[in-house]
């Protein structure tokens, strides 16, 4: 009985999903999503009110808990954030016990004691790449680094230039900042990207206008991990003399970055990706030829006048410190990375008919998302509780929407619902990626002996070819 | 002990680099957080191996003084996890007792 209904519910989300996927063009076409503000993309879906339908109480019987061991879940979800090192806090605990004056009082020691460290901070967060500390501002983060540079240059050369470019698959922060400017009269164009996540630079030097003041695209993304041809597009913007902001949150100290060898103008970094403190972050400002922009918060005129406000030292110092722990650490937590991605990767490819999204060659290791075919992505994050996961970016994953970024590499409706994002780090370790694998086959098989899809499949029907009229 | 951490400006001897490492190791052992401790241990022992192969006497002061250094933090922090603590994660044995009715 339980499971007749369970294989109805099922039955009539799946369904319900095939049939939603003919062909929305969600962001396909940029004059499309004009009119739409990001966030409220598909909120017309009949499917949000749906609960998984198992639950993760059936599952739990099938999958009862080893009470000989603990019960927090294993945190598989670096891309969303990172554990602060204790290297790190080891750091900020000196600002919090004895290091309390404000950088910016020039006239006595507690000011001079602890600007010397913001200013030690700044080279170490500039180093990582290659650029020199004059040209780091601190920010609350890299959304709001992301929102300086997109909204503030733009708006400085606005007398010239109406035109700016960046891709379908940004960051929310950087979307939402482009959305902010069409309001306020510039032209956006969003590319598009491929299959394999990465953007057409023939598209991009077509896009490029006489009055395009900046093109912003991120190093590596959030949900797949692919990361762009960040030296061709920097060389594009410099032959056509065009600013470049990228937002490398998730790039910053993962893969090698060099602003000059890049010709990166402008790039938005977050500590809490680096193992440092959250409410930190970057915007490196190119100084030589200069980049000039517009402020968002004004005051004090501290950090050049772009940045107003008193620094908050600990979480510099903390996001300094974890800035030098990288490039320290750096071949160490690569090759540990790399191992566990591929141990990972074999061991979930492995599974019939999964997918891994995004390009095979041009990837951070650290980000592997993969697509479970016949399976709700949501069903299976509920039944692996044990593991923390997520099923694409953090902002977007607390609804049942699928991902805009799978979208955008024209992956369905029910693909994009049935995608997994991993995210492996520093801390990771070797048991825990052994107990992932393990788990994900038994549930994946689970779930799937409960779809009636997957029950199709295996009888041969081409689900393709069913007229799922009259429902 | 407390020798231990200080830093040198002559040649280590053995026993006191050994010293230093098994210290190390230990302090590394106290985390409470199961994916630091592991981590630690992982680092340390690879560090020292690593510098095991290092054969100018400069290099050898330099890494031990480095080590030193990063001991002094590692017993700081190690002590800071426990004093905090969380529950443990799926893969962790809830703890001696329990694990040795599992055997
Ligand atoms: C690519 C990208 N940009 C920006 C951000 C936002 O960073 P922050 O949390 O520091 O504002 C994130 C993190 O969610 C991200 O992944």
């Amino acid at each position: 009985m339980l499971r007749n209904t369970v294989l109805r519910q099922n039955c009539r989300l799946s369904f319900k999903r095939l049939l939603s996927s003919s062909h929305k063009p969600w962001l396909a076409a940029p004059a499309a999503a004009d009119k739409q503000p990001i966030v409220d993309l598909g909120a017309s879906t009949s499917t949000a009110n749906i609960v998984p339908p198992t639950g993760a109480a059936i599952l739990k019987g099938g999958f009862a808990k080893d009470t000989t061991y603990g019960t927090r879940p294993i945190y598989l979800d670096m891309q969303a954030t990172t554990p602060t090192d204790p290297r790190v806090l080891d750091k900020m605990l000196q600002f919090y016990t004895g290091l309390y004056g404000n950088p910016h009082s020039s006239t006595h020691a507690y000011g001079w004691e602890t600007e010397k460290e913001v200013e030690k901070a700044r080279k170490y967060v500039a180093d990582v790449i290659g650029a020199d500390p004059k040209e780091i501002v601190f920010t609350s983060g890299a959304t709001e680094s992301n929102n300086m540079a997109i909204k503030g240059v733009p708006r400085f050369y606005k007398s010239t230039k109406k035109h700016i470019i960046t891709a379908q698959t940004e960051h929310k922060c950087v979307l939402n900042s482009a959305r902010h400017l069409q309001d306020e009269g510039f032209d956006v164009t969003y590319l598009p990207v491929g299959e394999d996540g990465l953007i057409d630079l023939e598209q991009l030097e077509k896009a490029i206008r006489k009055d395009t003041c900046l093109v912003s695209i991120m190093g590596v993304n959030n949900e797949i991990g692919v990361i762009q041809p960040l030296e061709e597009i920097g060389r594009i913007c410099k032959k056509n003399k065009v600013f470049f902001h990228t937002d490398c949150a998730q790039a910053y100290g993962k893969i090698p970055l060099d602003v000059n060898k890049l010709n990166i103008d402008m790039m938005s970094i977050s500590s809490h990706k680096i193992y440092g403190p959250k409410g930190c972050g970057a915007l490196y400002i190119r100084r030589r030829p200069r980049v000039r922009m517009d402020p968002i918060i004004t005051g004090g005129g501290q950090e050049r006048g772009l940045r107003s406000g008193t620094l908050a030292p600990p979480l510099v110092a903390g996001f300094g410190e974890a800035a030098r722990l990288l490039i320290q650490e750096y071949d160490f937590d690569k090759n540990h990375i790399e191992y566990l991605a591929n141990k990972l990767k074999t061991g979930l490819l492995s599974i019939e008919d999964t997918i891994l999204n995004g390009s095979a060659d041009h990837r951070f290791n650290g980000c592997v998302n993969i697509s479970f075919a016949y399976i709700e992505g949501e069903s299976l994050l509920m039944a692996l509780n044990d593991i923390a996961l997520s099923s694409g970016s953090a902002c977007t994953s607390a609804s049942l929407e699928p991902s805009y970024v799978l979208h955008a590499l024209g992956a369905d409706d029910a693909l994009a619902h049935s995608s997994i994002r991993f995210g492996i780090g520093r801390f990771t370790t070797e048991e825990e990626i052994d107990y992932v694998i393990n788990a994900i086959h038994k549930r994946v098989n689970f779930l799937r002996e409960l779809s009636p899809l997957w029950e199709m499949k295996q009888e041969g029907i081409d689900l393709n070819s069913i007229e799922w009229s009259g429902h | 002990m407390s020798s231990l951490s200080k830093s040198v400006s002559t040649l280590p001897s053995r026993t006191k680099v050994l010293g230093l490492y098994h210290n190390m190791l230990r302090s590394s052992l106290k985390f409470d957080n199961y994916n630091f401790r592991e981590y630690f241990l992982r680092k340390t022992r690879y560090e020292f191996r690593k510098n095991m192969e290092l054969t100018e006497e400069d290099k050898i002061i330099a890494a031990y003084n480095d080590a030193v250094k990063q001991f002094t933090v590692l017993k700081r922090q190690a002590t800071i996890s426990e004093m905090y603590h969380f529950d443990k994660t799926v893969v962790e044995p809830q703890g001696k007792v329990s694990g040795a009715e599992k055997n």
